[in-house]
């Protein structure tokens, strides 16, 4: 498996995960991932494969870390920080049994994008 | 690691087209009016296609700009939710601490201001304007994740200035902590405007400021006026009267 798998298997399966978190109503693409969607054709002729909105993975080789951002809108009646917490835990689990094993440590940035 | 964390920026998003400019180089020379110069820029698909795009969003964003100096001419509501999303990420703001110094967990701005305006709102009388939130400097200093809140209020006469700007602080601490879990180091509160019975402006400008947990503490804070000389305990009015 290629970084690259490796880097969209975590964030598929870190956006699966978080968007199971009670308390989140969707993960946020930002702008640039928007304008990127505008261009997908490019990106998937040039075989990148398919981007995942609301979740980047990054790795670091040089600290043989994953940095995982998760952009999330949450619930209103749901406490912001409780539900970052969980989407949190669940995003570092996912990301290590993405990992399947290897040594790479992750490293989890979640951000509340709006509250809906 | 020590301390807080480094707020997200979003580049982590900027990832480079298949030529391989990135996305972000594009948006530059866009911006700088130099892609036209640019032979790279002139010449690739994948560059033109994203300056494409890109004209694109600046329609939208000039069209949101327009829509704020202009009344409304009911949009449809594919373009309302398109310049929603424009709206949402331009004037998202900075990321705000959420938690512990180690937690790396964030909320933008935006997100804390409607939410604390809403609280406001609620209260009777009183209409929540500009808020401004910033990551408090004691929180930073201490590694912890508290900000600092700025909010400018509209209300009638018929309630004592400093009783509002006092619900308006406990409104505002509430809703920090039991809707975000924000940790509130201190609340300054201007009356922006007073409205007679009519609910005609006054045009008078009041500033009050109390730092959660310490009471009404007058005069906390770098930005707050109360009970200055002269003025027997009360406010002290900024912006003069009338218009």
């Amino acid at each position: 498996m290629t970084p690259h798998d490796t880097r969209q298997e975590i964030e598929r399966t870190v956006a699966a995960a978080a968007g199971r978190v009670p308390g989140v109503a969707s993960l946020s693409p930002r702008l640039p991932r928007l304008l990127r969607d505008g261009t997908a054709r490019f990106v998937r002729a040039a075989g990148r494969g398919e981007q995942v909105p609301g979740v980047h993975a990054r790795l670091d080789t040089d600290r043989h870390t994953w940095h995982v951002e998760v952009k999330v809108t949450t619930l209103s009646g749901h406490r912001a920080l409780d539900v970052t917490r969980a989407v949190r835990a669940a995003a570092d689990g996912a990301a290590h049994a993405a990992l399947h094993g290897a040594r790479d440590a992750v490293a989890v940035t979640v951000t509340v994008t709006a509250v809906v | 690691m020590n301390g807080r964390q480094v707020p997200p920026d979003g580049t982590g998003d900027d990832e480079a087209l298949p030529c391989g400019t990135p996305l972000r180089a594009v948006w530059e020379a866009y911006d700088a009016g130099t892609a036209a110069q640019d032979p790279h820029l002139g010449t690739c698909p994948h560059c033109t296609a994203a300056l494409h795009e890109l004209t694109v969003l600046d329609g939208f964003v000039e069209r949101a700009r327009s829509a704020d100096r202009s009344p409304a001419v009911d949009p449809d509501p594919f373009t309302t939710r398109v310049m929603e999303l424009v709206r949402l990420e331009v004037r998202s703001g900075p990321a705000l601490p959420l938690g512990g110094a180690e937690e790396d967990l964030w909320i933008v701005e935006a997100a804390v201001a409607k939410a604390f305006r809403a609280a406001v709102d609620a209260l009777p009388g009183v209409r929540a304007g500009s808020c401004r939130v910033r990551p408090a400097d004691s929180g930073a200093e201490a590694g912890g994740g508290s900000v600092r809140v700025d909010l400018e209020v509209v209300t009638s006469l018929e309630r004592n200035l400093q009783e509002v700007a006092e619900a308006v602080r406990h409104r505002v601490v509430d809703s920090a902590h039991r809707a975000l879990g924000l940790e509130v180091d201190a609340v300054d509160v201007t009356v922006a405007d007073v409205l007679d019975d009519s609910g005609q402006a006054h045009g008078t400008t009041f500033s009050y400021a109390a730092a959660p947990g310490t009471g009404t503490a007058p005069g906390h804070g770098s930005g707050g006026r109360f009970g200055g000389p002269g003025t027997g305990g009360g406010p002290v009015p900024e912006g003069g009267t009338g218009r």
